[in-house]
């Protein structure tokens, strides 16, 4: 047995087996988040190259794999990583119970993460890119509404997704050339700016982000949700992988400055169009540029750990995200996303209101710490880019204020239809939502013990000083 | 006579089959110039990949065609769109345009990309050709065929920079996969009018 196949292999594998489940969804969910818990819980208590067992009846899990003459890689240093992203699914799935729209989610979910680990995996990592390209057209038929008379955002997604292969491909040649030829400074200057082009397209760098709204707008809010967040996440790993493993790269003049100016103008161009956007069904994309823009601007930093500060960021965005798209989920499906929505769902609506104050780094809210660590460095390090990040701030801000005002103003014609058709908003959700408001608190609150966990997710890029 | 001579002549074919993709109305013609599109990428990748592997890249392309053809009395009516001859005479314009770019800007290119500046050219045009294709439509089959287009172009440039078989795989897969994507997006916006109709 070994690691590639058991958190890469085993849940494409499974993925397909709980698809074929479909006509019995009630087992397809339950075996799905199920399968959702286990890789996360064996992310946690089975060791990668270390004996497992007694000595007679023990084994090990080997970290590599041969496929085609290239190697999948999975160490023992980057299981807390895994680990995060098997506990962030697992979570999202948990949604799954009130949202029937989006139960698609749990059998594709499986598949997608499989394929993004493997990506994670496969060395030497070029490969990536063709990796996630297949989990990006794996993904249409669940972003496809069925009801969607419109695919623009969707053709959009799958166009960017696939510009990005050519140049990572392209900068992983480079990348080796440069490192075959370490005098010569225009194959490094080449590489990066291919690397750069390549992750512009995934990330959505300003201003190749105009899909992510048009998707969310189109799709489940938290099946788009979901699949943003992730790709998202496993690309910013990538980058810090890229990053670590060459290190001439890393500390080339212009590079921390590039990534500055490109997560400056995404947190202030995803802050602003969130302000003046008056779907608060487009949110979660434009939060999702808004966190990718601070991931960039964290890892461009200087001096201790610019890495811990990275995931401190990830992991209330994913819990935020989590609880922003359920909410959200919850006041389309009742229609009321806006106007009146606080009378009709008032956990839902707090709930989303808790998670844009939180994720524009309000005080003692989940994002408050890392963001007054993060703002703390800019302004000894670059204070031009803390007045984007600043003004960005602002805007979402105030995207929170506008949302909450329409969202306390009652509507003019209540729905009167809905009200007698839709169930009552139920008490698991309405516990769900408060323990995701205590969740978000106690991270503000007391953030030495998830600062430990952020610590442990970086634990495999040790080459980064 | 070698494939070295004939190779000019393998270019101007491509560009001659990229055109029709982009201009024709007639799907039935566009999926006929998609074909002898990937046959003239197989006959120039032969140069850098063995033919075996290149073999693979021909097969996987008359595969998607076939694919195509297969349904080709649902899905036709979705090329044969609404635009208008100025239109069209606009894409191919910009596109020529963008071709004569390339072939001046091609020494430049070749500094950063050294390969076979015929095979340079040839992956580039079909590279420009994806690119207007993509840039300039709405239409999911339009999209598709300029994706396919884009890939087949960057193939050709990436065999001559690394003929891994690994990449030749997983980028078949991708071409199928996109073969595939665009399929079901047609097919399933045809249900939905079908439905409200």
């Amino acid at each position: 047995m070994n690691a590639p196949l058991i958190w890469a292999g085993l849940p494409i594998l499974f993925g397909v087996v709980v698809w074929l489940l479909k006509k019995y969804p009630r087992i397809q969910l339950l075996a799905g988040c199920g399968l959702f818990v286990l890789f996360a819980l064996l992310a946690i208590f089975l060791p990668i190259e270390n004996p497992v067992g007694t000595q007679r009846a023990g084994f090990i899990i080997n970290s590599s794999l041969n496929i085609l003459g290239r190697q999948f890689v999975l160490t023992f240093a980057e299981q807390p990583m895994l680990m995060l992203l098997f506990g962030f699914s697992a979570f999202w799935m948990l949604g799954l119970f009130s949202i029937s729209q989006a139960r698609r989610l749990v059998s594709y979910g499986l598949v997608i993460l499989g394929l993004l680990t493997a990506s994670l995996m496969v060395q030497p990592f070029l490969y990536a890119a063709l990796i996630i390209e297949a989990a990006v057209l794996i993904s249409v038929p669940l972003l496809a509404e069925p009801a969607a008379h419109n695919s623009r955002g969707l053709v959009r997604f799958i166009i960017f997704l696939s510009l990005a292969v050519p140049f990572t491909l392209l900068a992983g040649w480079a990348a080796n050339l440069a490192e075959a030829n370490p005098a010569n400074g225009m194959f490094q200057i080449r590489a990066a700016i291919l690397l750069a082009l390549g992750f512009s397209f995934m990330l959505g760098v300003f201003p190749l982000f105009t899909w992510m709204p048009m998707l969310s707008e189109e799709t489940h809010p938290y099946i788009s949700g979901f699949l943003l967040n992730l790709l998202s996440v496993v690309i910013l790993f990538l980058g810090v992988r890229f990053l670590n493993t060459y290190g001439w790269l890393r500390t080339m003049a212009g590079v921390p400055n590039a990534l500055q100016i490109a997560g400056g103008f995404m947190v202030l161009s995803a802050g602003l169009w969130a302000g003046f956007d008056r779907k608060l069904i487009r949110l979660p994309a434009y939060l999702n540029v808004f966190q990718n823009g601070l991931a960039l601007v964290a890892l461009s930093l200087r001096g201790a750990s610019p890495l811990i500060l990275f995931s401190a960021l990830l992991i209330p965005r994913l819990i935020m995200t989590g609880y922003l798209c359920l909410a959200l989920s919850v006041l389309e499906r009742k229609q009321v996303l806006g106007k009146g929505a606080f009378a009709d769902q008032p956990f839902a609506a707090v709930m989303v209101l808790v998670s844009i104050f939180s994720m524009s780094g309000f005080p003692l809210l989940a994002g408050f710490p890392s963001m007054l660590l993060l703002i703390e460095r800019l302004g000894q390090q670059a204070p031009a880019i803390l007045l984007l990040v600043a003004l960005g701030l602002i805007a979402l801000i105030g995207a929170g204020i506008r949302h909450m005002i329409s969202m306390v103003t009652p509507a003019a014609e209540p729905d009167t239809q809905s009200l007698f058709t839709e169930p009552a908003s139920s008490v698991l959700l309405n516990i769900y939502f408060t323990a995701g408001i205590l969740v978000c608190l106690i991270i503000g609150l007391f953030p030495s013990r998830f600062m430990l966990a952020a610590e442990e997710i970086v634990r495999a890029f040790q080459n980064w000083q | 006579m070698n494939l070295a001579q004939v190779s000019p002549l393998l270019v101007v074919l491509l560009m001659a089959a990229s055109l029709c993709i982009l201009m024709l109305q007639n799907f039935r013609l566009a999926l006929a110039a998609l074909a002898a599109q990937y046959l003239l990428i197989f006959l120039l990748i032969t140069s850098v990949l063995p033919s075996s592997l290149a073999l693979v890249k021909l097969l996987v392309g008359w595969m998607i065609t076939a694919l195509l053809v297969s349904e080709i009395w649902l899905i036709e009516k979705d090329w044969e769109n609404r635009i208008a001859l100025s239109g069209n005479l606009l894409r191919g314009g910009v596109l020529i345009l963008l071709w004569i770019v390339v072939y001046l800007g091609l020494p430049l290119i070749q500094l950063w990309i050294p390969v076979n500046q015929t095979v340079l050219l040839g992956g580039l045009i079909l590279l420009s050709g994806g690119l207007i294709q993509v840039g300039l439509s709405n239409q999911v089959l339009r999209v598709s065929l300029g994706l396919l287009t884009l890939f087949s172009g960057f193939e050709i440039i990436y065999a001559a920079l690394e003929p891994s078989v690994l990449v030749s795989g997983l980028l078949v897969l991708v071409n199928i996969g996109i073969g595939l994507t665009g399929l079901f997006l047609v097919i399933r916006g045809k249900e939905e009018n079908e439905v409200i109709q």
